[in-house]
């Protein structure tokens, strides 16, 4: 073999040894679907805030509440993950309120936690904002409804395969009489199967 | 040719140094000396020690010392690191297990014993309850729920096979009472006393107590029934099923870890390996198994006389084996006013350990007796290749490949030695209000190892986890 075919064998070698090394990025289109792991992800998140705006808006309470014409006022409460994976309720839960609040048909006023926060800058302010840019206590919009929500999980499961199913309830209560004017719920079925032997 | 044979044996012969040791050495002592800031700062530095197969195995040591250390939200990330690992490892590399076959056991992927990924998802619950945060600990007790329904159907009848813990369903009981979710609360403390049952373990009294009143308060007496369990007279501070109460959560003393026991034997002729080893008493025990029968070369030593003596090999390989770790801290001890509480173990890893080693023994052994026959054949046709006609440099160089094959023999002695040796509970009913607890580890003689001080504030109906180590 002569010296440069043996620097091609050893470059091509060397190229096929390093080919797997180093980070690939693509960029995707965000409402696009890749499931990596079976686990829950941002494709499920979507489809659940779409399914339950769609209904929430479509349901009975807001076409009665149309009537008074003004918006009902609501607020975001605790949505409890009740399921078998770590899953941030908030990501769907803003989406839901970011659709609720742009179709100009209802009002969400601050969650507990940042109702905490707006009142330390409040209380902030009275102590050094001039007095006419303090914002003033006790004028807060108060709720008239309230979101309740769960997350539950079952996993079937034995050896390499897994069915795993979320179901996703809402729920709209009236803050004054605990009535429950809406409730909405999506079900996510899953079937995943991982590999048992790997090179 | 020779050359063609060194190279061609040399990946056979080699073998990755086994760390496990030098791990052990350093960690031990800091552990004993409660420094758990240093212990993680040494993981980390040394994180080379651990290797690439050893990931899951160093993410634990590291979430496990942070959790001891108080440091819970560290804890958390290389603990959920730790299980993406063990996911992620459900795939069995062929490449890697092929390699085992002939290199040693170390090579293949740290994927946990059963009893430690229980842990890990113990440990994180444990997290999460330090932290209040008790959706989180909910989703432990659920990943760690199907992990335990899918060990116990690999389980099958195998009687010895692990396939439940106690503590950990004790633990979820608590977990789901806290959450005000009584079925799941329920039947979590029917699977505790089950599972101690089934394990043929003393059930701790404290459960026993607190089963046996809260199943027939709630309409369970048949779980009662069939778990054997009798009305006990109640202590004074016994705990109601959602009251509010103090939970003490003691990690006491240090777990044995894994060394190595040397087995000797004779690779005979027509296909027997006899063996023997020293077990835990120092006796000599001799075994045999089935192996391949000696290669034809062998043979041709004795002329082709097959029942010529000369036509056998001897070999020598390591197993894992139980090493005890003294430790002092036996008994958690808890002190909130005038009353004084004593912890009561819920799991010994100890008992873990051993169980581990006696339901892999087999698979470990066979693994390893292929891998020893096969390192035998290769160390021989090596020597033949390497023949001169000088016998000194022959002899040097059969001395050196016997030596060479024996050091790369190495057992696998990976595993968690960083969890306590016992874990105990105490439970204090209050009612909501701020506590001050006297937190303390004694030794067999009832002495004072160890005090800490807690403040804690309780709420109406909530569950509040206090943890303490000690580890000395």
């Amino acid at each position: 073999m002569t010296s440069f075919s043996t620097r091609i064998s050893s470059l091509a070698i060397a190229a096929a040894l390093f080919s797997g090394c180093g980070t690939k990025v693509t960029r995707v289109s965000h409402d696009s679907t890749i499931d990596l792991s079976g686990a829950w992800n941002d494709t499920d998140a979507r489809l659940v805030s779409e399914e339950m705006v769609k209904d929430c808006l479509a349901s009975t309470w807001l076409q009665a509440y149309g009537a008074q014409k003004k918006s009902p006022r609501v607020v975001v409460g605790e949505v409890r993950n009740k399921s078998h994976e770590h899953i941030s309720t908030e990501t769907f839960i803003n989406d839901i309120e970011r659709y609720l609040v742009n179709s100009g048909k209802v009002d969400f006023v601050a969650n507990k936690a940042e109702r905490n926060e707006l009142r330390d800058e409040k209380a902030d302010q009275a102590g050094n904002s001039s007095v006419q840019t303090r914002q003033a206590a006790g004028e807060e919009s108060g709720a008239e409804y309230m979101i309740l929500g769960s997350i539950n999980s079952i996993v079937d499961q034995e050896g390499s395969k897994a069915v795993v199913f979320y179901q996703i309830n809402l729920e709209l209560i009236q803050l004054e009489t605990h009535k429950k004017v809406w409730i909405g719920d999506k079900k996510i079925k899953k079937f995943v199967e991982n590999s048992s032997t790997k090179f | 040719m020779r050359r063609r044979a060194l190279f061609l044996s040399a990946p056979l012969l080699w073998g990755c140094a086994n760390n496990s040791l030098v791990r052990f050495e350093t960690l031990e002592k800091q552990a004993a000396s409660q420094d758990f800031t240093a212990a993680a700062r040494y993981i980390q530095k040394e994180h080379d020690l651990y290797g690439s197969h050893s990931e899951l195995l160093y993410n634990m040591d590291l979430g496990v010392v942070y959790h001891y250390a108080g440091r819970y939200d560290s804890s958390i990330v290389f603990l959920q690191r730790a299980v993406k690992i063990k996911d992620a490892l459900y795939a069995h590399s062929v490449t890697n297990e092929a390699a085992s076959l002939l290199v040693n056991d170390n090579i293949r992927p740290y994927r946990g014993k059963n009893y430690e990924i229980t842990w890990l998802h113990l440990f994180l619950a444990f997290d999460y309850l330090a932290l209040n945060r008790f959706d989180d600990a909910r989703v432990e007790v659920r990943q760690a729920e199907i992990l335990l329904k899918e060990t116990r159907r690999k389980a099958g009848s195998d009687a010895s096979a692990y396939r439940d813990d106690g503590l950990f369903r004790t633990t979820a009981a608590l977990i789901y009472e806290a959450l005000g979710e009584k079925d799941d609360a329920l039947i979590s403390l029917y699977q505790a006393v089950k599972v101690y049952r089934e394990v043929k373990q003393p059930v701790p009294q404290a459960l026993a107590r607190y089963a046996y009143t809260t199943l027939t308060a709630n309409g369970r007496e048949d779980d009662a029934k069939d778990l054997n369990l009798s009305a006990i007279a109640p202590t004074p501070d016994e705990p109601s099923f959602g009251g509010s109460e103090i939970v003490v959560v003691g990690e006491m003393g240090r777990s044995p870890t894994l060394g190595e026991t040397q087995f000797w034997g004779t690779w005979v002729r027509d296909g027997v390996l006899v063996y023997h080893y020293r077990d835990a008493d120092g006796k000599e025990v001799t075994d045999a198994l089935p192996a391949p029968g000696l290669p034809q070369s062998e043979y041709e030593k004795g002329r082709g006389q097959r029942t010529r003596s000369g036509t056998t090999l001897h070999v020598k390989w390591a197993m894992p084996a139980l090493q005890e770790v003294s430790s002092q801290s036996t008994t958690l001890r808890v002190a909130q006013g005038s009353r004084v509480y004593s912890g009561e173990s819920f799991a010994d890893t100890r008992d873990l350990l051993r169980q581990d080693l006696k339901e892999n023994h087999t698979s470990v052994l066979t693994r390893t007796v292929i891998r020893v026959v096969l390192r035998t054949l290769t160390a021989q046709q090596t020597k033949n290749a390497l023949n001169t006609d000088n016998p000194l440099i022959n002899l040097l160089t059969n001395i050196g490949t016997d030596a060479l094959a024996d050091q790369l023999e190495q057992a696998d002695t990976r595993d968690c030695f960083l969890l306590p040796r016992t874990l105990q509970l105490v439970r204090i009913p209050v009612k909501p209000g701020h506590y001050s607890l006297e937190l303390g580890a004694e030794n067999g003689n009832g002495k004072t190892l160890r005090t800490e001080t807690r403040e804690i504030d309780v709420r109406a109906g909530e569950k509040k986890f206090v943890f303490f180590t000690s580890l000395k």
